[in-house]
This record gives structure tokens, C-alpha cells and sequence, in this order.
């Protein structure tokens, strides 16, 4: 393989691998999301910070 | 105040008495699940199974006397004292358990599970109030069987008949203590369930992932309400693990003994309750698959063995109910059996409804019928775990958020293969008992054992192969809910606290927080022995002490429809010897629409009223009139029978009978 071939190789392969890192971060984000998406809407529409509000004695 | 804590002292004697008896058995069967701490759990299931099935026993041979109870339960805390003393070097083995490595924020998760638990225990020590179905089935049907000294059957109560393999250790419970330890149990057998997570999860994946499982499964809304309260669902759901369990087991290791385990411990479920028959209906093809390599007729001989233990296990209950009432599952699939005359016969999903079809409907027709019906019923519940979540129905539908905001991980970090066969059994038991026989979630409790499991594996994956911030966030999430999750069952166990402490007595408490109690406790003081009282718009029988029948509009002992004049009800009556009458003052619409009358507001009701009855007693919820019959002679003052209960559910059945 010719410098000119190999480099252009290590380039395409870093060029998958950055690819294929921004996808799994972006997966990591789109997760996060979720999560913080699913537990803090579940947590506040079902009463449970009012719950806590009161318990802690929190706007009274 | 000391109350509760002789309760604690009688739950922990209860648990030693069955893990030390169970062990025993699993010695001599040779069931081993290959350490201390997963083998001490399968002790427990082994023992309470083993002694719910003494407890049938003495049920069937009319031995339910206090005296033999007693003494039956001293007998099995000996054993098991005397073989968990004799194997105190394996039990020690659990000590093992501790020197996992656990992070730091694994530990709080664990931490605020079981503060958690520890206020859903605290919430079950206080006297039986509030939820219905523990005072109307759960904890009056094992009341009444203590009264009657034999598992009777109770004509006008619709769970009469249901299999009962957790109402027989409430028998016992109530014998020794009362209500309260049998709610205990209750709670005991749902920190069993999270405690065998732990053990399957270690087993199967990682010690890390089934803490991880048990933390999210205990904080399951549905499993937190009812898990302190006399109910039987997480009793069913702590067998339905162990079966699980033992067949995973057996998968892996391919003995014999263990599919035999398996099938006890699936019978046992089956004989809790009926749905937990959808364990043998899954297990048998997988014991059938997993012995095909054997041949055909060795795959034949294990699956038979498998479904005739588990089914032999059960029988006794579904034949009891056959015995009775013509109907092995008396009174659900009514039209399906023609059993004993029920107000309503369908209670079976529509596509056994359409299975069982019209004579002129050919097979085609059903085929299509059945089809068409299972289709409707997958597009109709395919999103209940989504529902749940977000607009959950009542109570029993509440599920929390783990697993809609835990789950689709899975798509992320994948199925690894030993979480495979969790998950496939987490979408077999789905699709057959949410999507085609349409359980709620307290029926389906076992479901979220291996959600929890599966969310489990997210967590722990998610923590050793994705960014470090995604596993801050998913751990901050679990533990920041836990927080909620503690604080919720916090406020659950508070209004018990002035009992527990000895504020409040116990007569107080249930007065403010029981509505029957003042009536009941009114009732047990003032009537005669030999009283019967007819509970009009109430189903809570649990406080009564004297004979009591219901006048639920699907019984049909006594149907007010059959009457337009009320000297016929009243003759009826007579007939049902039926000396008093317990009358909730206002019927919930929901009772009504259901076929209650709403008594005061009823013209015929209340032309009886005037006619035939005295007002005794009344507070803000129910009141208490004495009949008295046009020749002023009321039952009651005829020859009161010896006990509390008069045994006379022969008479009720005689007369019931002409009502076919």
C-alpha cells in the first residue's frame, strides 16, 4: 500500500470512527433527554413535589 | 403500644418457622439454588407453600380450632429453629452477600428502598381499614372460616370460592394475632419478591443488576399501596418469581428435581389465584422446547410431568369450587361452565366468549369471532404500560415511570443474552395476561419483577459502556425518584403512627379511619349470638362477629327484583332468618349503577323501612335497624345456637338452590 492509499485509509477510518462517536453521543443525548424528559414529568404531574413540599414544610 | 411490636415478634417467628421447615424439605428434596442467601429465599417460598398447603389440609378436615392452630404453629417454629440451629454454618454463607462491591450510589438506591419498605411495614401493623377488598374477601372469608372451623362456602360472598393458598395463612395469621399480622405477611411476602430479584438477577446476570432490579420493583406504586394491606397479589407475585426462578433453573441445569420444584411452585400459584395458571401455560411449551433434543416421547413424559404436578398442586381448590357450585372457577366464566346461579355470567375475556360462540355459528364463524376479538383486544391494550403510566385509572393501575423512561435503553445498550430469556418471558407474560386476558396491574405484578430486571440491565450497562454523564443522569434520575418514592410511602404509614405509638387506641383509629368499624363494633356489643345481619351497600364484612349475609346484586340467595310487595321480601327474609339489617346511608354511584339500590332514596325500601324496621343505631356512614316481622316475634329471640357463627351455610345453600 502506497503512503498516499495508507493515509487516505487512516483518514476514512477516523472519519467512521468520529462518525460513529457523534452518533452514539448523539443516542447518549437523545437518552438523557428521555429520562430527565420521562422521571421529571412523571414527578411533577402526579403530586409527588407538592407531597414533598408539604412534608419538608415548604411554602406554608 | 405494645401491640405492633408482638406482631413483629410473631411475623419474625413466622418467617424463621417456614424458612427452617422449607429448608428442611429442600435438604431432604435435594433443591438447591447454589448459595446461602438465593438458598434461604427458596426456604421461605418452599415453607410458606408447604404451609399453606397444611393450613388446606386442616381447612378441609374442619380442624381450624385455635387450640390445634397453636399448637400446629408451635410444632413448625420448633422444626424450624431446630434445623436452621443444625445448619447455622450454611445460613451463615449470607454473610457473603455484603462483600460485593457496591458503589456508593448504588448503596443510597438500596438505602431509600428500604426506608420505603420499612414505612409499608410499619403502615401494615396498624388494624385492617380503608381498602375494600382485604375487609369484604381477603381477611372476612379466613375470619369466617376461623368462626365456622372449616373452609366454608359462603353463598352470597362472591370470592367464596376462589383458590385461597394465601387466604389460608391469613387463616393462621388471624388465628395467632389478627388482622394486622396477616397484612404483615402480606408485606413480608413482597419484601420476599424483591429480596428473590435480588437472588434471580444475581444468578442470571449480576448481583449489581438485581439490587438495581429490586430497588425499581419495590418502588412500584401499585406494589407500595396494596403490598402493606391484606390483599394476595404480591403473594401470588412472590411464587410467580420463584417459579420463574426454578425453571430457570432447570434450564440450566436440567434436573429433573428442579422442574418438579418448578411445577409446586407454579402450582402454588395456580391455587392463590386464577390467573397465576398463565405460568403453566408458559411454561409448558418451554419445557416442551427446551426437551427436544431428547425425543419426542421424553419431551411428552416431562411436560406432562410439569403440568400434572403443578395442576395436582391447585386441584383441591378448583375442586372444592366444583364440589359446591358446578363450576371449578365459580363464579368467573359462569356461562361457560353453568355453574350455580350468578348474576352475571360472563367475567371471561370476549375471545372466550366468541370461542364458546352461538350454536349457529359454525367453526369458521368462531375461528373468525375469536380472530377478529384477539386482534381488537392487542390494538386496544397494546399501550397499557404507556396508560399506566401517564393516566393511570385508580390505584391498581399505577405503575410509576421506570420503565417508560427506563426501557427503551434496551435500544441503546441491546439485549444482552443472558437478559434475553427475561425479556421473552417479560413479553410472553404480557401478552398473556395484559393484552388477551386484560389483568391490571396488581394482578400482574410479576410483569414488573422483570421489568425491573430488564431496567436493571439498562442501569448497569448503561454505567460501564456509555459517557459517564448519561450514567449520572439515568442514576440521578433513580435516585432523586427514590427520594420521592420514600417520601410517599412516608405519608402512607403516617396516619398509622399515632397507633403504632400508642396515642391512639385501637378502637379510636378505626373509628376515624375504618367506616364500617362503628357499626360492626355496635353490632358485636349489642346483638345476640345468634344474630344474622344483612349488610345493605356494604361488602365489608371484616368487622362483623355475628353471621352475615350480603345483598350484592349478582348474589341469588336474595334478589330484590323477585319482590313487588314487601311482605314477600319480608317472608324472605324470614326464610334467610335474617334478624338485622346494616345499611350503608349513602350508596356510591358506582354501587349503583352496578344494581344496589340507593335504600332511603328507594320507594319500595323505604315502605319497607317504615313497616319492618327499627333504627338501632347510626353514624355517618351505615346504619343498624333491627327486623322485626308483623307477629312480633323476631328470630333473635329464638334459641340462640352456640359460637359466634351459626354454621347453617347448608341452610343458605338448600335455599339458595331453588334459585338455580
Amino acid at each position: 500500500m502506497s503512503k498516499r492509499e495508507k493515509v487516505s485509509t487512516e483518514s476514512r477510518s477516523a472519519s467512521h470512527r468520529d462518525s460513529g462517536d457523534s452518533i452514539r453521543v448523539a443516542m447518549d443525548v437523545a437518552m438523557a433527554i428521555w429520562v430527565i424528559g420521562v422521571v421529571g414529568l412523571y414527578y411533577t404531574t402526579h403530586g409527588y413535589l407538592d407531597l414533598l413540599q408539604a412534608l419538608l414544610g415548604f411554602g406554608q | 403500644m405494645i401491640e405492633p411490636f408482638v406482631d413483629l415478634l410473631f411475623l419474625v417467628l413466622v418467617l424463621v418457622s417456614v424458612a427452617g421447615v422449607g429448608g428442611a424439605i429442600a435438604r431432604f428434596a435435594g433443591w438447591t439454588f447454589g448459595s446461602g442467601w438465593c438458598d434461604v429465599v427458596l426456604w421461605s417460598c418452599i415453607g410458606f407453600g408447604c404451609l399453606s398447603m397444611f393450613m388446606l389440609a386442616l381447612g378441609l378436615a374442619h380442624l381450624y380450632q385455635p387450640g390445634i392452630l397453636r399448637l400446629g404453629a408451635g410444632l413448625w417454629l420448633v422444626s424450624g429453629v431446630l434445623f436452621l440451629v443444625r445448619t447455622a454454618p450454611g445460613v451463615s454463607r449470607l454473610a457473603s452477600l455484603p462483600h460485593a462491591q457496591l458503589p456508593w450510589y448504588q448503596l443510597l438506591a438500596l438505602a431509600l428502598a428500604l426506608t420505603a419498605l420499612a414505612f409499608g411495614g410499619l403502615r401494615s401493623m396498624a388494624p385492617p381499614h380503608g381498602a375494600t377488598d382485604p375487609l369484604a374477601y381477603q381477611l372476612a372469608l379466613p375470619k369466617i372460616y376461623l368462626a365456622r372451623h372449616f373452609l366454608s362456602f359462603e353463598r352470597t360472598i362472591n370470592g367464596s370460592l376462589y383458590p385461597g393458598y394465601m387466604n389460608v395463612l391469613y387463616v393462621l395469621a388471624i388465628a395467632l394475632r389478627g388482622g394486622a399480622l396477616a397484612q404483615s405477611l402480606h408485606w413480608l411476602l413482597g419484601v420476599l419478591s424483591c429480596a428473590a430479584i435480588v437472588a434471580v438477577g444475581w444468578r442470571q446476570l449480576s448481583l449489581r443488576i438485581g439490587i438495581w432490579g429490586a430497588v425499581l420493583f419495590s418502588f412500584t406504586p401499585v406494589l407500595v399501596f396494596y403490598g402493606s394491606q391484606g390483599y394476595i397479589d404480591v403473594g401470588l407475585c412472590f411464587f410467580q418469581i420463584m417459579a420463574f426462578w426454578a425453571m430457570t433453573e432447570w434450564l440450566d441445569r436440567g434436573t429433573t428435581r428442579l422442574l418438579v420444584l418448578a411445577a409446586l411452585i407454579t402450582g402454588i400459584s395456580m391455587g392463590i389465584k386464577t390467573p397465576g395458571a398463565v405460568l403453566l401455560v408458559l411454561g409448558a411449551p418451554i419445557v416442551m422446547w427446551n426437551s427436544r433434543t431428547e425425543g419426542v416421547a421424553s419431551s411428552a413424559r416431562r411436560t406432562l410431568l410439569f403440568c400434572s404436578v403443578a395442576i395436582a398442586v391447585a386441584s383441591p381448590w378448583y375442586i372444592r369450587s366444583f364440589l359446591y357450585s358446578g363450576n371449578p372457577i365459580w363464579p368467573l366464566a359462569n356461562g361457560l361452565f353453568g355453574g350455580l346461579d350468578f348474576g352475571h355470567t360472563n367475567f371471561m375475556p370476549a375471545f372466550v366468549q366468541e370461542a364458546i360462540g352461538s350454536a349457529d355459528q359454525g367453526l369458521m364463524g368462531r375461528v373468525w369471532g375469536v380472530t377478529g376479538s384477539v386482534a381488537s383486544r392487542v390494538m386496544t391494550k397494546f399501550p397499557s404500560l404507556w396508560k399506566w403510566t401517564w393516566q393511570p385509572s385508580s390505584m391498581q393501575h399505577m405503575v410509576g415511570s421506570y420503565w417508560v423512561a427506563l426501557l427503551p435503553g434496551l435500544l441503546l445498550v441491546g439485549v444482552r443474552r443472558p437478559a434475553l430469556r427475561i425479556a421473552l418471558f417479560a413479553v410472553g407474560f404480557y401478552l398473556a395476561t395484559i393484552l388477551l386476558l386484560g389483568a391490571n396491574p396488581r394482578y400482574s405484578l410479576l410483569l414488573f419483577s422483570f421489568l425491573a430486571l430488564l431496567s436493571g440491565d439498562v442501569i448497569e450497562t448503561i454505567l460501564q459502556t456509555r459517557s459517564k454523564w448519561l450514567g449520572v443522569v439515568v442514576v440521578g434520575g433513580v435516585v432523586a425518584s427514590g427520594l420521592c418514592n420514600t417520601a410517599w410511602s412516608y405519608s402512607l404509614a403516617a396516619p398509622t403512627l399515632p397507633y403504632l405509638s400508642g396515642e391512639v387506641s385501637r378502637e379510636k383509629f378505626l373509628h376515624g379511619t375504618e367506616s364500617t368499624f362503628g357499626v360492626f363494633d355496635y353490632a358485636n356489643r349489642k346483638l345476640p349470638a345468634g344474630a344474622t345481619v344483612l349488610l345493605q351497600g356494604l361488602v365489608k364484612g371484616y368487622y362483623c362477629d355475628r353471621l352475615y349475609l350480603w345483598d350484592h346484586p349478582y348474589q341469588r340467595v336474595l334478589s330484590y327484583g323477585d319482590f313487588t310487595e314487601i311482605d314477600d321480601l319480608a317472608e324472605r327474609m324470614r326464610e334467610l332468618k335474617i334478624t338485622h339489617v346494616a345499611r350503608s346511608i349513602r350508596v356510591p354511584s358506582g354501587r349503583v349503577a352496578m344494581g344496589y339500590p340507593q335504600y332511603f332514596l328507594d320507594p319500595f325500601h323505604e315502605r319497607f323501612r317504615k313497616r319492618y324496621l327499627t333504627l338501632l343505631y347510626r353514624d355517618d356512614y351505615n346504619v343498624l335497624f333491627e327486623l322485626r316481622y308483623q307477629d312480633q316475634n323476631p328470630i333473635s329471640e329464638s334459641p340462640a345456637s352456640p359460637g359466634v357463627l351459626l354454621p347453617r351455610h347448608e341452610e343458605l345453600w338448600a335455599l339458595g338452590q331453588g334459585r338455580r
